[in-house]
């Protein structure tokens, strides 16, 4: 998949709407584990985007970056919910029964942490370089590298035990 | 170069992460919910300016707000129903103001605070308002006051009127030609000259304000007279002139006006430690009766007339530590109250808050005000001023303002101490931090503001996009 992550122009609202909201509400997703929770938040940064628009040059790094950081802040309130028994943690969604190796993906998925789980997929779904995935997250490369050699070390460990 | 690893990874990815089917919703949808949740949030540029303005309104306000404060730079417009004292007088303070820069009004009491004699505050002088809670900083006392041989600088004395409206200020430490009157509703200084000149000690008002009696020392070099003398001040007529021929050889310890101002009570020692006298004088100098006091006894208060003029305090200064006991003024048999037991601590007689009963002053730890009934029944404590942890705002010389204690009220909660004007060392250091606060407030967010404009490909990192939870709700 092909991500434009710079225009020439500013980009409008509509053609960065289109080229984004499916791997953005993807990338909440993974982070998730929540479809619902993933298309809230996304159409939640994109209104935000709309209110900002003077604010914000480059919208395409903003967006991703409002999604990791609303998808762990949700997951924040998740947690704290469930510890006090306001709600059930959702049960992962599954429209079709998985291969073994999305089985292990997903276990190892579920054992990283949220950011570690958004670093997977912007270096492996979106092809990311580590650079782009830094501005993303808002830190620096090294840490970047570090979040992912973690989270390959919990990959391998799910894909070799497959 | 794609491993097997990143393979099986990516497919696995896929896997899950293509499992949702998503649909966008109309555009025209989320256009409406952002036309919906209300104003654009302000650009950037606009967030320092504003930080800005909010550090300058601030600024204006701890500038602006001692002149704005009701009262604030002159003398309170309207009195209490009665004077008070607090139950609890509020810690000695810096930011204490002075007398000259916003007067108080009339004060009930005066008293010096602090044990560190320095010039930067730590030994203050102090009125108190006839409100309970009005503080300021005698400073021309303070500012008339000198080193002592320990090298620890002391303030000038000073004497507080019955009324509690004027303080009388006299340099005793060395010869001087003038005297000082503080008009405490006003701030303004009368200064009175007086020729030759000599050392002062006020030691008396007279009950209606109109005469001070001080005491007169001669220079070190003026042999004109040996021994102390009396002077007294007509206050309204601005004259200094000596009493009589009257001398002492000692220090005279204590003077006290008759509530009808027709006498005055001097004590004297005669030259023996152990054995005192009370002269009593009228004011040309003329010596009407001199009383004879028990052994080790010596007028001491300036307040030691109790109000119907029946009674004279005086205190023992020996073996019988804050004893009180009680003479007739008029040398006649009259029966007096039997003599008050010793006290634990050092005591002072401050006046008479009735014809029975006394105001004590007493340093037990911190400094307690006690009505002490003449009958020899319990004392109670009335009020109390904290010396502070390892006491370095011990209280002493504490005097009250005569005229008013017979209406004198003790308030648990007179409310917070008002100090006056914040000095002008306390501004600037305040505006100071304020000045850096706003400045890392303004250093903040214009480096948020220039991380969300920096381009993401040109330099990747940390600062490579903005921050998307600015703002959001």
């Amino acid at each position: 998949m092909v991500v434009q992550t710079s225009a020439p122009a500013e980009p409008t609202f509509d053609a960065v709407y289109a080229a984004q909201y499916d791997p953005l509400v993807r990338l909440a997703y993974v982070t998730t584990g929540s479809r619902p929770a993933a298309e809230d938040l996304v159409q939640e940064v994109f209104v935000e985007w709309l209110r900002r628009r003077d604010d914000v040059r480059e919208p395409v790094p903003y967006l991703r970056r409002a999604v990791v950081s609303r998808s762990t802040s949700w997951l924040r309130r998740r947690i704290l919910e469930r510890r006090y028994g306001d709600t059930e943690a959702p049960p992962p969604e599954q429209s079709a029964p998985p291969d073994g190796t999305t089985t292990a993906v997903r276990a190892a998925l579920a054992r990283l942490k949220p950011r570690q789980r958004s670093v997977v997929f912007l270096r492996y779904y979106l092809d990311l370089p580590v650079d782009e995935i830094a501005s993303a997250l808002g830190c620096r490369p090294g840490t970047v590298k570090s979040l992912l050699h973690r989270s390959l070390a919990v990959l391998q460990e799910h894909l070799d035990d497959d | 170069m794609t491993t097997d690893l990143d393979r099986r990874i990516i497919a696995g990815l896929r896997g899950v992460a293509d499992e949702p089917l998503v649909v966008p919703p109309p555009a025209e949808r989320l256009r409406a919910r952002a036309a919906r949740s209300g104003t654009r949030v302000p650009a950037a540029w606009r967030r320092p300016v504003l930080a800005a303005v909010a550090v300058l309104v601030l600024l204006a306000g701890v500038a602006l707000a001692p002149a704005l404060r009701p009262g604030g730079g002159s003398a309170p417009a309207g009195l209490p129903d009665a004077p008070t004292l607090p139950a609890r007088f509020a810690g000695m303070s810096l930011l204490t103001a002075p007398v000259s820069k916003d007067p108080p009004g009339p004060a009930v009491a005066l008293y010096r605070q602090g044990t560190l004699g320095t010039r930067v505050g730590t030994s203050q002088v102090l009125v108190l308002g006839v409100d309970g809670r009005t503080y300021r900083r005698l400073d021309l006392a303070e500012r008339r006051g000198a080193e002592e041989a320990d090298g620890e600088w002391s303030a000038a004395s000073a004497l507080l009127s019955p009324d509690g409206s004027q303080v009388v200020v006299a340099d005793d430490h060395r010869v001087s030609g003038r005297v000082e009157i503080v008009d405490l509703r006003t701030g303004r200084v009368r200064e009175i000259a007086f020729d030759p000149p000599a050392i002062l000690s006020p030691l008396a008002w007279a009950p209606d304000g109109s005469r001070v009696v001080f005491r007169l020392e001669r220079g070190p070099f003026d042999s004109r007279w040996q021994g102390y003398r009396l002077a007294v001040l007509d206050v309204p007529a601005g004259r200094l002139g000596a009493l009589g021929e009257y001398t002492s050889p000692d220090s005279m310890l204590g003077a006290a006006v008759s509530p009808d101002g027709t006498l005055l009570a001097v004590s004297s020692t005669s030259g023996s430690p152990t054995s005192g006298r009370i002269d009593l004088l009228d004011f040309t100098g003329a010596v009407r009766r001199t009383l004879a006091l028990p052994e080790g006894y010596h007028l001491t208060g300036v307040n030691a007339w109790s109000p119907d003029g029946r009674l004279l305090v005086v205190q023992h200064l020996g073996a019988v530590s804050g004893g009180f006991a009680f003479v007739d003024p008029t040398g006649g048999s009259a029966p007096v109250p039997a003599p008050l037991p010793g006290l634990p601590h050092p005591a002072e007689l401050l006046g008479w808050s009735s014809p029975d009963t006394l105001l004590v002053g007493m340093l037990d730890g911190d400094y307690e005000i006690r009505r002490t009934p003449v009958d020899g029944s319990a004392a109670r404590t009335v009020a109390t001023i904290s010396d502070g942890p390892g006491g370095p705002a011990r209280v002493n010389q504490l005097r009250l303002a005569d005229g008013l204690l017979a209406d004198l009220r003790v308030v648990d909660d007179p409310g917070g101490p008002e100090r006056g004007p914040q000095p002008w060392w306390w501004r600037v250091l305040v505006t100071v931090a304020v000045a850096l606060l706003g400045w890392l407030v303004f250093r903040t967010v214009r480096r948020r503001s220039a991380r969300r404009r920096r381009p993401s490909g040109s330099r990747p990192g940390p600062s490579g996009a903005p921050n998307p939870d600015v703002g959001q709700p």
